[in-house]
């Protein structure tokens, strides 16, 4: 109701219908003369009752179904979170579907029923081809079994064939191993005899001293030339060459000469002539000089023992064969800078032991013989010569040392803490018996203050024929070693106190080792 | 959130008679609930605030109504193109004139819904008066009512009906 004018929508609405008399006419046409808002409000519903009366002439169309409404899937679309509910959706769903028409997509459910009809097809049919499908499969894998048993089989056998051939082969080859080692055996056998034979019919060395008894020569420089006659005439004759000088006297081989030596002995056997070992033929050898000092005889009547001899300043003497070249194989040892001479020196060794051991077996048997014919000089010679080989054959064929020569002899030298911490290679300076003087080749610290010190070093002692000596002793510095030079290039030497010598067996085990004992 | 509380509200209301309202322009059901799920989609996704929801539902999905048939007929234009060219110009006054009908009438059509959706009782009454040209004293002595309460019934019904094409924008 407008209550501005006190004409109600409801008169007004009335007035445009013509429903009201002349009086109420009258009134609301004076009011709608001054009154603007009425005259709107009057003009929309007049505009409404236009669009009333016209839409009534027209047809309403008739609305399909009562119940227009949205089907549950856009309800979902506009709803994501929950859907209002809706008593009347299904219905609305099924006139949807009934009414809304839905093209057939062929190529969608023409191969999808064509799918389930041969996934029918085959559930009908399974069974029976699937059953055909496991025995074959069981067929087959039967059959790869068998063939695997019988190829297993196959390959025992062709492996217990092969051992067998493998044994008789090693069988046979050790047959012909002995058989040839037995050949080997008969034809050593054969030519030491011959060689004993020889050295019995060659003149006796001993019968020659007596007769030439005023010799003004050493005696020792005498039996030297005597036996490397003999050495060499013996290989002249092994050579079937005639041995026309009978003025050989020693000479030190040199070097170059034991490295030819071995590059010689490479391809050979004990066939290499040892006269070519040493003493050369075909150069002339000086002649010893008659007038050496005879005060040299009473040093082979007490020969100085490898344990007294200083280690690395050994002078040369060269009356002394074995000296001489155990002195060089030491320092071939020592210096380690030529391993083929080193072997060389050791087969020389071994070879020329042999041979002085069957020159000693002679001499000793001749000793008894004329001991008592004998005058002063021919018994210093007698008993010189068996000392001079005994010490030869002690210092090179290494059959029999004792423990500092072992240890003087040794290729290899570890110095190691008292908790057996490895600290590197040593050099030793010089052994005087029970102190060592050494230093490290490896040292860390050059020229610096000398940290070890203490008890209960090790020094290990290793050669490659020789079972390693372990001697467990004090390591100290050396008194006049420069501290304070801090001279970087400068080792320091330190003195070892040998204490407790140990040797390990073939099991590694560690058994007490008397130095003085000879093994 | 607000809005969406606010369009399930609006949904329960409106649903059935947009899809009326829809259905009476396009004449094709599908079209209709597509057209009418446009509108609330669009109500969902209005930032700015929506003072008149009920008028701003019908108003949006009248004019996608109007976008539809001027697509429809446009595809259906060209198709007759193709065949009858001479008539060219005369398609073209005709989908003008479809298209100018369609905007003048939509006032009416939307009085039509209005109508539609009114109880029996009133599109009765309406009927009486409009079609018939019947008096409040004739309707009255048909619908049994009192002549005053004729008056009253469709008093309320013009008011509403002009209330609601005022917030839809067809009164200026």
């Amino acid at each position: 109701m407008s209550k501005d004018t006190n004409i109600a929508d409801e008169q007004l609405i009335a007035f445009l219908l013509g429903e009201l008399n002349e009086e109420q006419e009258l009134m609301v046409k004076n009011a709608l003369v001054n009154n603007a808002k009425l005259q709107e409000k009057e003009r929309i519903f007049a505009d409404t009752l236009r669009l009333v009366e016209q839409s009534c002439n027209e047809t309403i169309p008739s609305i399909p179904g009562n119940d227009l409404k949205l089907s549950d899937s856009r309800k979902r679309e506009i709803f994501p979170n929950k859907v209002p509910e809706s008593n009347d959706t299904q219905v609305e769903s099924n006139d949807n579907v009934s009414e809304r028409k839905q093209p057939i997509n062929f190529l969608f459910w023409i191969p999808l029923g064509v799918a389930a009809c041969a996934f029918l097809v085959v559930l009908i049919s399974g069974p029976k081809k699937q059953s055909q499908l496991e025995i074959a499969v069981q067929n087959r894998s039967e059959r790869e079994s068998s063939f695997h048993e019988a190829k297993q089989e196959l390959e025992k056998k062709e492996e217990l064939v092969l051992s067998v051939d493998t044994e008789i082969k090693l069988l046979l080859n050790d047959q012909a191993q002995r058989g040839m080692n037995r050949e080997l055996i008969a034809r050593t056998t054969d030519e030491v005899l011959a060689m004993n034979e020889e050295l019995k019919k060659a003149p006796s060395t001993v019968e020659d001293f007596a007769m030439k008894e005023s010799l003004p020569i050493p005696l020792n420089s005498l039996a030297f030339t005597q036996s490397e006659n003999q050495i060499d005439n013996l290989s002249a004759q092994r050579l079937g060459r005639s041995k026309t000088t009978k003025s050989n006297h020693y000479q030190p081989v040199p070097s170059a000469e034991i490295k030819s030596t071995k590059i010689a002995q490479e391809g050979q056997t004990m066939d290499v002539p040892i006269a070519r070992i040493g003493i050369s033929e075909s150069s002339p050898k000086p002649a010893i000089d008659s007038t050496i000092d005879t005060n040299r005889i009473p040093e082979i009547e007490n020969p100085i023992k490898n344990e007294d001899l200083p280690f690395s300043t050994t002078e040369h003497n060269g009356s002394d064969i074995g000296r001489d070249i155990q002195k060089k194989s030491l320092a071939a040892v020592m210096t380690q800078q030529d391993t083929e001479v080193n072997l060389a020196a050791e087969s020389i060794n071994s070879k020329l032991g042999v041979l002085i051991k069957e020159n000693s077996s002679t001499t000793k048997s001749r000793k008894l013989k004329y001991d008592s014919s004998l005058n002063q000089k021919a018994y210093a010679f007698s008993t010189a010569l068996p000392n001079l080989v005994t010490e030869n054959k002690q210092s090179e064929s290494e059959v029999k040392k004792n423990g500092y020569e072992q240890i003087d002899s040794s290729q290899s030298v570890q110095l190691f803490t008292p908790k057996a911490k490895a600290l590197g290679k040593i050099k030793i300076v010089q052994r005087s018996n029970q102190i060592i003087e050494l230093f490290r080749l490896h040292e860390t610290r050059l020229g610096q203050s000398v940290l070890l010190s203490g008890e209960d070093y090790q020094l290990r002692f290793s050669s490659e024929s020789e079972p390693v000596i372990i001697l467990v002793g004090s390591l100290n510095k050396k008194l006049d070693a420069k501290e304070d030079s801090r001279n970087l290039n400068e080792l320091s030497t330190y003195l070892f106190e040998i204490k407790e010598a140990w040797v390990l067996n073939e099991k590694e085990i560690r058994k007490p080792f008397d130095l003085n004992a000879t093994r | 959130m607000d809005n969406e509380l606010q369009l399930r509200e609006w949904f329960e209301k409106l649903e059935k008679p947009l899809m009326i309202y829809a259905f009476q322009i396009v004449h094709d059901r599908a079209e209709a609930q597509d057209l009418v799920q446009d509108a609330f989609l669009r109500f969902l996704r209005q930032k700015e605030e929506i003072r008149e929801p009920r008028a701003w539902l019908y108003k949006t999905l009248r004019n996608l109504c109007i976008s539809f048939l001027r697509k429809n007929s446009r595809l259906q234009r060209s198709t007759d193109e193709d065949q009858l060219d001479f008539l060219d110009s005369m398609n073209r006054t005709i989908e003008s004139s479809l298209v100018s009908n369609l905007e003048k009438n939509e006032a009416i059509d939307r009085v039509k819904h209005g109508i539609s959706l009114l109880p029996d009782e009133l599109s009765e009454i309406i009927k009486l008066k409009f079609e018939k040209q019947k008096t409040y004293e004739e309707i009255s002595k048909v619908t049994g009512l009192s002549p005053s309460n004729v008056g009253y019934k469709l008093h309320h019904i013009i008011k509403d009906l002009s209330q609601e094409l005022k917030k839809e924008g067809f009164f200026k």
